[in-house]
């Protein structure tokens, strides 16, 4: 143990030492033995038998029970087990993680005859629930839905053209008849149809719920669940909807989803096998692992959200130069903040593989289209995701500032990003601090009073710099176009004028060759990389987790966004009752 | 006695009356004006700067127009049962009071009896061993968990049930008419942990009314006319001893049904705690001002009926 401490310590004193071959053998070893545990993805749909009640769990409560019209994100939740969407995302599958194409789900089939114009033929045999009298699920119920999504919908300015949002890609959408419906849109859009598939927009509800009953409260389901019980705050019971159209390929009877707000309470219900999956905290894994040896584990996908550092812009504001924000990104070490908060080196002593990767200005989850920072693709900006503090020193000193910056760092001290949150922040605060080129008084503004309006939705009205979150987004365009162009919603950027930044950002929403669109975002990424208009967060390993061997297909058919994956990902599920133990 | 009570009566209206009027001057006067209301915590996540999407809200939850109306058509739906509607989910309060109160009654009143049973006998034992071994163990048991958050004992009872016996609290709560065994299974554990730490505090209090009342001289009286230990204690000095102890139980029933939320969430029990903490944090008024009002309830409850129990503790007490 002593020696481990030793070698701890020489690493942290000289990152770049080579082991020696006796030490490497020995990593490797424990590499193997760890990989031969770790989850396989075996597809056992062959085996698969009906029946049986998945134990989950939820750490929060929904406000209320209608996605299109609640305050709050939550209420989608919800809504996605029995709200069908026009289309779904295709899954993943075993190692290869989902890439955000979509497929068919209440919409049955789609066409486009001109750039501004989509037909949705709708499911032939989809229907309502008991409730409704198996009512048909119509175009009429997909309009209303649409016309509710419009007025009330928290997320309906990333899609919908309203007099205060011009840049709205949908213009209007109409019932042709009983099972067609027709999207005409402002301008070619290529990205509604990812967006058609996320959980945060389009859920198809019945015309009923308005009048006939109150969708805070009640539900109907089109979809392959029901919602057969729910206790505020306690359970989420969920049921097998057998009108369903595709029920025969829907293996469980349902979920049983108590609200477990408590980490250490879900931890403990994981080890009791009350609960059947749980991602825990990734200082846990190891002790987990060690604990559980029955237990599943694998390494989830990276994610797709990406957090920034955003700047005060007002007039005189030193972050109006790029060179004061490409000398902030090279003060940020993104190795060991990402070793903080992914646990590497344990990780890396326990031999259990990591795959580090740095986000660019997208997040390194968005397969395919990420450009790696430390590759030589991305040019020249590359050079600023790499700390540097003596070409940071020449930047801010070539920008007029040589005596460094007094101003202020802001984040919310409260837990709405998470109880983590805080902790980034501070974290680079001491970067910056530690480089003694900035000088950083801390605020923490009230989430709702102060940092939404004051900070998040400010356009970089504001002093200093904000360290901030957002939401994750079916489609990079709907986060590029907010966050980055300069009509964007949050528009973080927007006083910077950048036209060739706007100029990528609308020719990759109407190009509808994904190659192409693709080779678009690299090079807005390229371009973003030079002129930082904000600091992303450093970076990502994929997370562990874990589940209980008789949960069949677990992994399997990989979800691109969980949530979204209702209909894709828990219909694969199966209850193997040979391999549950108590 | 039916003066009494009367008068008292009337005296925990104006109480009520004035808590309501108190709550809701806070919630939709003052905090509105110093910090934000639901409204601006909506329309904050919306975006800012949309007033039309502000007044609209305002409209939509019935927050718009003359403040002082607003109450009284509250209170006109109190005299009706009728405590309103969520905010945001339009589910009526009384309802969900309906569902939840007995939860928290519930674990109130179980905690509190399991307070009682294991304060009582403490400290009469430590009271009547004074200054011996078994006065030690308990008080250093007291001291104990009066340290020790309920909460966090509970977390490691969780945690090292699960470690060591493979054990977790049942998830699905059952009410005790839809499965008896059930609902005990579940209830049991976090009624018992509620107890434990007021119970410390009692057994402090019992103790020490313990060995004031043995000093009296009729304690001295009855031991010299040669009567059993038990009955000078049970009889004599018990009764006597138990009138500011039944005065702090009385006054702890209220606390430990408002303070239940965090044991709601540990083991997914619908209580009331639950529903007032969420409700707090969405600032949602009507169902704010009703729990609240409900608590208020119970400690005028509380209240009256530690001052209607002293006449049967004390003969020499009456109304």
């Amino acid at each position: 143990m002593a020696a481990c401490g030793g070698d701890d310590d020489e690493e942290a004193a000289e990152p770049t030492s080579t082991p020696t071959k006796e030490e490497q053998e020995k990593q490797e070893k424990k590499e193997e033995e760890v990989k031969s545990i770790l989850w396989q993805r075996i597809d056992t749909t062959a085996q698969a038998v009906k029946g049986g009640i998945y134990q989950g769990y939820t750490t929060a409560d929904v406000t209320n029970l209608d996605p299109l019209s609640s305050p709050s994100f939550t209420a989608a939740f919800s809504g996605c087990w029995y709200h069908p969407r026009l289309l779904t995302f295709k899954p993943g599958y075993r190692d290869k993680g989902a890439t955000g194409e979509v497929q068919g789900y209440l919409g049955a089939s789609w066409q486009q005859p001109e750039p501004t114009t989509l037909i949705f033929k709708l499911q032939p045999n989809a229907v309502w629930d008991e409730k409704l009298n198996k009512r048909p699920i119509d175009a009429d119920d997909v309009v209303f839905s649409w016309n509710k999504f419009a007025a009330k919908g928290i997320s309906r300015k990333d899609l919908v053209k309203l007099p205060d949002n011009p840049n709205g890609a949908v213009e209007s959408i109409e019932a042709v008849d009983k099972t067609t419906v027709k999207f005409k849109l402002a301008y070619p859009y290529a990205p509604l149809l990812p967006a058609l598939a996320y959980s945060r927009y389009l859920q198809v509800m019945p015309r009923e719920s308005e009048g006939g009953y109150d969708p805070r409260n009640e539900t109907r389901s089109g979809g392959p669940w029901m919602l057969t019980d729910y206790q505020r705050s306690v359970k989420f019971e969920m049921r097998k909807n057998p009108n369903y159209w595709a029920a025969d390929k829907v293996y469980l009877d349902g979920f049983d989803i108590p609200i477990i707000a408590e980490y250490s309470a879900s931890l403990a219900q994981f080890r009791a096998k009350k609960v059947w999956a749980l991602t825990p905290r990734q200082e846990d894994v190891v002790g987990l692992y060690k604990d559980l040896p029955g237990a599943l584990v694998a390494q989830g996908g990276h994610t797709r959200t990406v957090y920034f550092l955003f700047f005060g812009l007002q007039p005189g504001s030193p972050f109006l130069d790029e060179r004061v924000r490409q000398a902030v990104s090279m003060l940020i070490d993104r190795d060991a903040w990402i070793d903080t908060f992914f646990n590497i080196s344990e990780f890396n002593k326990e031999g259990f593989p990591t795959d580090v990767r740095y986000h660019s200005h997208i997040a390194s989850g968005w397969e395919g289209t990420w450009l790696d920072p430390k590759s030589p693709d991305m040019g020249a900006g590359g050079k600023h995701f790499q700390k540097n503090v003596a070409e940071a020193k020449k930047l801010l000193e070539a920008a007029g500032h040589g005596g460094g910056i007094d101003t202020d760092i802001a984040w919310i001290a409260t837990g709405q990003y998470g109880t983590t949150f805080p902790k980034y922040g501070e974290l680079f605060k001491g970067f910056l601090e530690e480089s003694g080129l900035f000088r950083l008084k801390l605020v923490n503004p009230d989430y709702a009073t102060d940092y939404l309006p004051n900070y998040y939705r400010s356009k970089g009205n504001f002093k200093g710099i904000g360290v901030g979150a957002l939401t994750t987004y079916p489609d990079l365009d709907q986060f590029l176009f907010a966050y980055f162009h300069s009509k964007g919603s949050i528009g973080h950027a927007s006083l910077l004028v950048d036209p060739k930044s706007d100029q990528l950002i609308e020719a990759q929403r109407a190009e509808f060759d994904a190659g192409k669109r693709a080779a678009i975002i690299k090079d807005w990424q390229r371009h973003a990389a030079v002129t930082m208009p904000l600091v992303p967060f450093p970076g990502q390993s994929s997370a562990y987790a874990f589940a209980w061997p008789w949960v069949g297909n677990v992994g399997v058919f990989r979800a691109f966004d969980t949530e979204s994956a209702r209909d894709t990902y828990e219909t694969t599920l199966w209850y193997d009752k040979s391999k549950h133990t108590t | 006695m039916g003066r009494y009570v009367t008068q008292r009566l009337i005296l925990a209206g104006f109480t009520l009356l004035l808590v309501s009027i108190i709550v809701f001057t806070l919630l939709r006067v003052i905090v509105p004006l110093v910090y934000v209301d639901a409204v601006d915590i909506i329309a904050g996540e919306y975006g800012h700067s949309d007033p039309e999407l502000a007044a609209q809200l305002r409209d939509e939850y019935g927050l718009s127009g003359n403040v002082v109306l607003q109450y009284f058509e509250w209170l006109g739906g109190l005299l009706r049962l009728d405590l309103g509607e969520s905010l945001f989910n339009g589910r009526a309060i009384t309802t969900e009071m309906g569902d939840r109160l007995p939860v928290s009654l519930e674990l109130g009143i179980i905690g509190l009896l399991s307070a009682i049973l294991f304060s009582v006998p403490m400290g009469v034992v430590a009271a009547v061993w004074q200054d011996r071994w078994p006065d030690y163990v308990f008080r250093t048991f007291a001291i104990m968990l009066n340290s020790i958050p309920g909460f966090w004992l509970a977390i490691m009872i969780i945690t090292f049930g699960s470690l060591w016996f493979n054990w977790a609290p049942p998830l699905n709560f059952k009410y005790l008419w839809e499965d008896p065994v059930a609902h005990i299974k579940i209830m049991a554990l976090p009624a018992l942990l509620i107890g434990l730490t007021p119970s410390a505090g009692l057994m402090r209090i019992v103790r020490t009314q313990m060995l004031e009342v043995m000093r009296q001289d009729y304690i001295r009286t009855a031991q010299a006319k040669g009567l059993a230990g038990h009955v000078v204690i049970f009889r004599h000095a018990m009764r006597n001893a138990l009138i500011p102890v039944v005065t702090v139980i009385g006054l702890s029933l209220p606390g430990l049904i408002a303070g239940t939320a965090i044991f709601e969430s540990i083991f997914t029990l619908p209580g009331m705690g639950q529903y007032l903490v969420s409700s707090v944090s969405n600032f949602d008024y009507p169902v704010v001002q009703s729990t609240n009002l409900i608590f208020a309830v119970l400690i005028v409850t509380a209240n009256l009926g530690v001052d209607l129990s002293y006449p049967l503790l004390d003969p020499r007490i009456r109304y």
